[in-house]
């Protein structure tokens, strides 16, 4: 088996937080009985943590051969030494070197995949490089930004696998991306300085999916939230939500703490650290590389996690229940891959619709939450389209 | 800043710290007089538990304190008062133990290895709830008041777990931690 980890004797602890996340884990322990993976190999390339340690357990009880990669600075050692401990193998550990990272992923491609779940579409994009596609049926994407390059590949007609956008499904980015990101990298922030929100300024550039989460619970915790978008849609948004909107350098001067959330390389430049006064904090939601240009930071401001997104690279990620979800939707979309992947033309696709509501229904259903069903004369009104 | 700000965060900031849960959707019963940090849960989207009718006004759903803690996902201020009524799975954070002179009564110590073998039930509970543990030796560690005398098991770092009779487990956080 292949392993490749920093500290084989960090097991206990990994396999506690493990257990720990399981437990709040309903709708992937619902569909783990459904999957079938017998005789596949399965790439994980996931931030390392204890949920996704719970996903690569579940596929390898699928019957699924399962291979763990994950950059340096998302490596929880004592996850990779349980794993490893479980049978599963991983190429991962803190201390790694780009380059090293580099040589993992690329020897987890050459093992020969099946299927490979993939988070900021560095693997696939890598594969196609390298061309070490080899057998690969398909990717699962789960992230914005690692969706954007690929859409890029296929308008190009350069993309030669299908892959499912895991991020579209709605019971990942409306969860996830807002409430799941936005919790953890608003608490991320405060563990790591020590701030109190309430009376703090709080500017969040960008108002997706990320950015709306931020805001709010910023909010939630006292602080003044301003607002900076490119997008005239997005920023009206926020101005109906109760947010200050305005120009980011207009905005610096007063902030306490920014959080980029727009996934966009050179959010925050030079200029607008110069502008922020000493004591002011920066963290990223998003997750691009120089998504804070955070080379040389000028006295008495400060870039939290070396500018790597706040809640993976300095916390535990999202929350559980939440991973829960994005999950569930992993794992449907690689067994979607293993039965269908063949058929499927080489482009980003959503994933089945019903396989997105199946998620929601679990989750619903575990927290004991009814619905309404449309009654025989709704459906009459419905029908007559009046 | 006042005072129940400052708590009211740093409560919020160990309890997802310690957990990794989400604050959205979950119960919590907010036990004794902490109305900022009812007023942030409440924003972060929990459904706030209270015993106070004025809450009301502010948003908060009031219940008896024993049936906001039956219902509770998490209870904010668990005494040993609370034990008969918990839900399986309930996350406990003790009421902050009274002010006590120094050097008396070491905590309940449950930190560490593991203790090997099943967990340890309370004697005498046999599908009823414990009748109250003997001895309110509450410490540093924040959970000797609630649960002094009962085995706990490490779950993972500053988190107890107690069996309160079958398929009744809940679990302390370490504040400290
Ligand atoms: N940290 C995490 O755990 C986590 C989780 C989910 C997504 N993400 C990442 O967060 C990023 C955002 O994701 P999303 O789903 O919110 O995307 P999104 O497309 O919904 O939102 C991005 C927003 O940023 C705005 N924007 C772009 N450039 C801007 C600029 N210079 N200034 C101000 N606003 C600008 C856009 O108009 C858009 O409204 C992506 O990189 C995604 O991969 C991180």
């Amino acid at each position: 088996m292949l392993a490749d980890i920093r500290d084989a004797s960090l097991r206990t602890r990994g396999l506690e937080r493990i257990a720990w996340a399981r437990r709040s884990m309903p709708v992937l322990n619902a569909i783990a009985g459904e999957l079938d993976l017998t005789g596949r190999t399965v790439g994980l390339v996931l931030v390392l943590e204890p949920k996704t340690a719970n996903l690569a357990l579940t596929l390898r009880d699928a019957g699924a051969d399962v291979i763990v990669t994950c950059p340096a600075s998302e490596t929880a050692d004592d996850v990779a030494a349980a794993l490893v401990s479980e049978g599963v193998a991983v190429l991962a550990r803190s201390d790694a070197s780009p380059e090293r990272d580099r040589a993992f992923a690329l020897r987890m491609l050459r093992e020969g995949l099946d299927v490979l779940a993939d988070d900021g579409s560095r693997v696939v994009r890598l594969a196609h490089a390298e061309n070490l596609l080899g057998g690969l049926i398909g990717a699962a994407e789960e992230t914005t930004s690692g969706l954007r390059p690929l859409r890029v590949m296929a308008d190009r007609g350069e993309l030669r696998i299908p892959v499912l956008a895991v991020n579209d499904a709605r019971s990942k980015y409306l969860f996830d991306n807002v409430h799941g990101t936005g919790q953890s990298c608003v608490m991320a922030a405060l563990d790591l300085t020590g701030l109190q929100l309430a009376g703090a300024v709080c500017v969040v550039a960008g108002y997706g999916y990320v950015g709306q989460g931020v805001a709010r619970y910023a909010r939630a915790l006292g602080a003044r939230v301003v607002v900076t978008e490119v997008e005239p849609f997005a920023a009206l948004r926020a101005h109906h939500e109760g947010y200050e909107v305005r120009p980011l350098l207009d905005a610096c001067p007063d902030a306490d703490l920014v959080f980029s959330a727009t996934g966009v390389a050179h959010t925050v430049t030079r200029e607008h650290l110069r502008a922020m006064r000493p004591g002011a904090v920066v963290a990223v939601a998003g997750g691009v590389p120089d998504e804070v240009e955070a080379g040389d930071v000028p006295a008495g401001v400060t870039v939290l996690a070396e500018g790597e997104c706040v809640n993976c690279a300095a916390a535990e990620g999202n929350p559980i229940e939440i991973m829960d979800l994005s999950l569930a939707v992993q794992a449907l979309a690689v067994d979607h891959l293993v039965r269908r992947g063949s058929t499927m033309a080489p482009a980003v696709h959503l994933l089945p619709e019903e396989l997105d509501e199946r998620v929601a229904r679990l989750k619903l259903r575990a927290l004991g939450i009814g619905l309404d069903t449309p009654s025989a004369r709704q459906r009459e009104f419905l029908g007559r389209g009046l | 800043m006042s005072d129940g700000h400052r708590r009211a965060q740093a409560a919020i900031q160990a309890i997802l710290r310690l957990t990794n849960l989400l604050m959205a959707g979950k119960r919590v019963a907010v036990i004794g007089d902490e109305p900022e940090l009812a007023a942030r849960l409440r924003a972060m989207g929990a459904q706030t538990l209270l015993a106070d009718p004025a809450a009301a006004l502010r948003g908060h759903r009031v219940l008896a304190e024993d049936e906001a803690v039956a219902l509770a996902d998490l209870v904010v201020g668990a005494t040993e008062a609370h034990l008969p009524f918990l839900r399986d799975g309930a996350i406990l954070i003790p009421a902050a133990p009274p002010a006590r002179p120094s050097g008396t009564g070491e905590p309940h110590e449950t930190d560490g290895e593991p203790p090997t073998g099943p967990p340890a039930r309370p004697s005498g509970t046999d599908g009823e709830p414990p009748a109250g543990p003997s001895g309110t030796g509450g410490g540093p560690s924040g959970t000797g008041g609630v649960f002094a005398g009962l085995p706990g098991v490490r779950v993972r770092d500053g988190i107890t777990g107690y069996r309160l009779g079958p398929g009744r487990e809940v679990f302390v956080l370490d504040m400290s931690c």
